[in-house]
This record gives C-alpha cells, structure tokens and sequence, in this order.
C-alpha cells in the first residue's frame, strides 16, 4: 500500500499521519511535544512502524507547523509549508464546500476564509497568545482539573458567568474573583468559554466574513463548551472534522502527495531514521551586536545544519560544504 | 572639525540626505549609528519612557550608541512637516524626552520644525543651526541648498519605483512576471530590517516586487485621501492612507501587506481604516503585521508566506 506521511510539530502538540492515495487516513497520532519535539517526533516515528502493516510504502512526506523546519532536516521531506496553508488544504479536503476554518492550537489561533476551495483570506493572533489552548491548559490545573474533565464541565451549566476575554491575566483574575464570590466551577468554566470565543471573534475573526459551512479544529476544538460557545456566537452551525486535532498533518500529507506527483522518489529517510542520534547544540554568536543564537544539529555527530543568524554565515557555511 | 550625531531611526529614513549634505557642506563630520541591533535595542529599551512604541525605543538606543563619539546630536522637534497637518506626538516630543531620560549627553541641537503656519521661521532654523558651523551667511545657505537638492533626488528614486539603495536591500533586481505587493507602513519600520524582520528583502527572494507609500507622489496622496469625510491631520498616517487608497485600483498589485508597531496610536486608526477600505472597495488581500520586541521570526515568517501562497493561488 502506498502511503504520505504528515508530521505538524507545533509548541504543544507533534501529530503525525499516514493517508492512502485517496486521502484516507490510515493512521493518526496526536502527542504532546512536551519541550522535546526532536525525541517527541522520534518516538512517534517508532510508534507508527509498529502500527503499519510491512507492506506499507512512504511515497511522500510533508512538514508543517512551527517545528516544521527542524522536522523536514530529521525525517526528509518533500514539502515544508506553513500551517496555514496546511490547515486549509485539509479543510478543503475533508468539507469540500468549507467556507471558514475557525482553528485554535496551543499557542496560536487562526482563521481562514476559502471561497471555491482556495484561500481568500486569514488571519493569526497577534503578539498576544490569549485564548488558546496554553491558556485552557493553565486554568484547568489551577482548578485541579485535567483538560478532559474541564472540557466537559462546561457542558453542565445553568447560568454562564461574564468573564473579561481581553487578556488572560485578567480572565484569570476575573475567575478568582466569579469563584470567591461562591459562582459554580461549571458555571466559571462555561463563561471562560465564551470570554476565549469573544477574544478570538474580536481579534483574530475581526472584519472576517464568517459564514457556513464552518469548520472547527485544532486541539481546542476536542472542547465541546468551546464549540457550543461558537455556535451561540455566530448563529450557525459548527462542524468538527473527525480528524479535528491532526488536521494539519493531514495538510502536510496531502501537499506531500501533490509535490512528488509524477516524479516517482521521496526525500524521505525512512523509519530507520529512529535509530539515528538527533542532538541539537546552540551557542550565541560574537560576530556581532546581535548576538544570535545560532543552533546545531548533527546527526549522528555530523553536522549537519546550522540556523538562527540573523546573517546566515553559519547557515550559508554548512549548506556550501554541502 | 566638530562631530554631529544623527541616529540612524525615526525621521533619518526620510531626510538624511538632506541633513547629511547641509551638515558636511559646512564642514561638520556627520556620524550615523549603525543599523539598529539587538545591543541599540536593549540600551535603548532600558532608557526609553515606558510607554514609547519599538520604534522610539530603538531611536533611543541609536543616541545612546552616538553620546560619547560626537560633539552634539541632531535630533529635531519635528510638529509639522506639511500646512495645517502634525506629525505624531511622541515625535513632537523627542527632544525633551532625550535630555530628561539619558545622562551625560552632549549638546542637542533640537530645533522645532513647524511648517503648520505660513510664517513658520524655516529659515531662523537653518540660520541659527548653521552657525553653529559656521559665521559665513552665504556658506549657510548654499550648504542648505545643496542640501534640499540632495534631498530631491533621493526622493526621485522612490518616485521612480525603486527603494534606495542607501538601505542596503538585496535581492530588489525586478523581473517581469513577479508578484505585486503594496507594503504600507512607517519608512523607519519597512528600512530598518532589525526591526520589520528583514521583510523587504523576505519578499523580494521570494520574487515578491514591493511597493511602499513613498513612491507615491504627495499631490497623488492628497487627492486620494480627499474622498474622506474629514481631513485627516496626522501627516504619517494621511501617507499611508493615501497611498494605501492609490494602490488598491491599480491592478497589478495583487495584495497588501500593512505593518505597524505595536502600541502605535495613529496606526491604530489607519489600520483599520485601510483594511475597510480595501475590504468594501476592490477586495483585494491584505496581511497585517504588528512589530515588537519579539525575536522569534517564525511568527512573521509563516504569516508571510502563507499571504504568499495564497496571492499565489489566487493570481496562478
């Protein structure tokens, strides 16, 4: 069976999937980065072999994400492309008529408006990271909850507190504030909902043409509160894809597939490539005022690459001895 | 021969040609700091008010670079530069915020620039900051001459479509069959590429050919931005109005990318009114930007090119 391979290495979450030649997943893994994307991807790479049948083939592989770079230099890739692009080629894919993709990830949030199945317009969060899942994710420990009990809390409650979505460090403090008062934690949860809905409509979705079909994904979207917070919102009916929280694997993949259509080779290294030593090393660069934290990887203890100068004399001194 | 200082940010970008040639034609050595860096930015930071936009904290940390290698420091009061028009505020404000906020300056030749009035003293200026030089009347005046002619032709190579190459911008050289963008933003955030993460040249290897407000003539700006019910009197922000407006019914620009710096008031406005505009008029593709003192480029980075993706698949 031929297969391409998907891997979107973001700050919380590294998924990986495997699609079949007709965008079927076969495969899908969503893990927590945990700070350790390289040993994270690695793991996942190892966990995918011992799932896929022998006779499996890797005809592609696709890298998005912020970590998309680092992951194109371990596994060989074919294609590297931002997640927006990725996210929007799996929406499209999966919802053929999707018109705006509400997508809110660990550390980012993003919204994105195809007409015809291409992208007309998007927009990320600003220099602010509020309302995204990060944030859900602190909340939920500073009441003792994991996110997946949180998640369903919302769904218990009468009377939803107003909560400021502006920044989280006012949320956060709103919260105190609704819970000392003697406010139920359903209730203080499910206003939480809306106040990251709110946020996320007035920033990031502002002067956005928002209109059915809408798609909901990325990690947050496992949240149900959030998704019926969205829906009171808008008025409109929210879909979440099946493969709500790899949607950008799935991109990677299928942009993977695109970019080696008629040319018969991968870049890929194989899933030998689990065995190989991946180290990163980074030193700050004296060369000059800015002081660039220039990182290293080797492979193997080879050097391999080199990137984070501002100059790239470091980067353009590996890529020329080849 | 007397050192003067000129930071290399804010109102440099536009008029140091002129203060570069005035300056050395009567005889001052004109030392600029270098393009900003993470060291200017840091100092600059620690000296600034709190409340100063990215930019006038890096303009501090280029006075600071400057203090101890020159005589005095060129940093003019600019209020106005057009009639009945203001630049911004913390603009207005450089001066006195400089001699309050940084210790063991040299002298600071700060004159107020008001070209708001008929009667605006322009050549009061000129005079007493020559004399400063020089005691020869006819040697201010020519060097002042020289100096504006200067400042003409630099001005002629934007009008002309070009970035100057004075700004050290690689990878400009413009092929047929490239993308059109127009990036709208402040010329001491687009020219300095420490601070708008290298943007322009970001687009120009990616065969991107970028046209700024600069290369729009100031009558073109005035007529576009005339459609507006209300005159709008920050000078910066009528530019990029103005030119923001001009682009959006040419059309071979296929996009916008619009870039500001975070906590920046008058942006705040046109920003928004740009994407309004660009919005209900021709519905043309815009990215925005905001700057700050981030150093991550990812960020930027993946913004740009899935704009660039998406202006791809939209033009093919």
């Amino acid at each position: 069976m031929n297969v391409f391979l998907g891997i979107d290495v973001g700050s919380v979450s590294t998924n990986i999937v495997l699609i079949d030649e007709t965008h079927n997943v076969k495969q899908a893994l969503y893990l927590r980065t945990l700070g350790r994307p390289i040993e994270t991807l690695q793991n996942g790479l190892l966990k995918l072999y011992t799932l896929i049948p022998r006779e499996t083939k890797v005809k592609g592989v696709g890298t998005t994400g912020s970590g998309r770079k680092l992951a194109a230099l371990i596994v060989g890739a074919d294609v590297v492309k931002n997640e927006i692009t990725a996210h929007a080629v799996a929406a499209a894919d999966q919802i053929p008529d999707v018109h705006s993709v509400l997508e809110i990830g660990g550390q980012d949030s993003k919204i994105i408006i195809l007409e015809n199945g291409i992208v007309s317009d998007f927009a990320m969060n600003t220099v602010c990271a509020a309302g995204t899942g990060s944030f859900l994710d602190q909340q939920a420990a500073r009441l003792g909850l994991t996110i997946e009990e949180f998640s369903k809390l919302a769904l218990k409650t009468k009377n939803p507190v107003r909560i400021a979505g502006r920044c989280s460090v006012f949320a956060e403090s709103d919260m105190i504030h609704k819970q000392q008062l003697g406010h139920s934690i359903s209730d203080i949860v499910a206003g939480l909902c809306q106040a990251l809905v709110r946020n996320y409509l007035n920033n990031v979705g502002k002067g956005k043409d928002i209109k059915a079909p809408i798609i909901f994904q990325g990690g947050v979207a496992a949240n149900p509160g959030i998704k019926i917070a969205f829906e009171e919102a808008l008025g409109e009916k929210i879909i979440v894809p099946q493969w709500f929280n790899v949607m950008g694997a799935i991109g990677a993949a299928i942009l993977a597939k695109e970019a080696v259509s008629g040319k018969n080779e991968t870049n890929f290294k194989g899933f030998d490539l689990v065995k190989s030593d991946f180290t990163t090393l980074s030193f700050e660069c004296q060369g000059c005022p800015n002081i660039c934290e220039v990182i290293e990887l080797y492979i193997d203890g080879n050097l391999k690459a080199r990137w984070g100068d501002k100059c790239n004399k470091w980067t353009d001194a590996i890529e020329n001895a080849g | 021969m007397l050192r003067i200082g000129i930071p290399r940010a804010l109102n440099y970008y536009k008029y140091f040609s002129l203060w570069k040639t005035f300056f050395e034609n009567l005889g001052a050595k004109v030392i600029f700091s270098p393009p900003t860096n993470r060291a200017i930015l840091d100092q600059g930071a620690k000296y600034v008010v709190d409340e100063a936009c990215l930019p006038v904290k890096v303009y501090f940390g280029h006075i600071n670079y400057l203090k101890d290698k020159v005589d005095y420091i060129f940093a003019p009061r600019l209020v106005s530069v057009e009639k009945k028009e203001f630049s911004c505020p913390k603009f207005m404000g450089i001066p006195d915020m400089l001699v309050t906020n940084i210790d063991n300056l040299p002298e600071v030749i700060g004159p107020t620039i008001d070209l708001t009035k008929r009667d605006n003293n322009l050549w009061k200026i000129i005079w007493e900051v020559g004399n400063i030089f020089s005691k020869n009347p006819g040697k201010i005046a020519m060097s002042w001459f020289k100096g504006v002619s200067d400042f003409k032709k630099f001005n002629q190579v934007w009008l002309n479509k070009s970035i100057p190459r004075e700004f050290k911008i690689t990878h400009l050289d413009k092929d047929p069959g490239r993308l059109n963008i127009a990036v709208i933003g402040h010329e001491y955030i687009l020219y300095d590429g420490y601070l708008s993460m290298n943007l322009l040249e970001k687009l120009a290897k990616l065969n991107v050919s970028v046209f700024t407000s600069e290369m729009i003539h100031p009558k073109m700006v005035n007529k576009e931005v005339s459609i507006l019910p209300k005159r709008i009197f920050w000078n910066f922000a009528k530019n990029l109005l103005g030119s923001a407006f001009y682009f959006s019914k040419q059309a071979e620009i296929s996009g916008f990318i619009n870039i500001s710096s975070f906590g920046c008031g008058p942006d705040a406005m046109t920003s928004s009114m740009i994407y309004h505009h660009l919005k209900t008029k021709n519905n043309k593709p815009i990215l925005n930007l905001t700057i700050d003192e981030h150093t991550g480029e990812a960020g930027i980075n993946t913004r740009i090119e899935a704009f660039y993706d998406l202006l791809k698949r939209r033009v093919g």
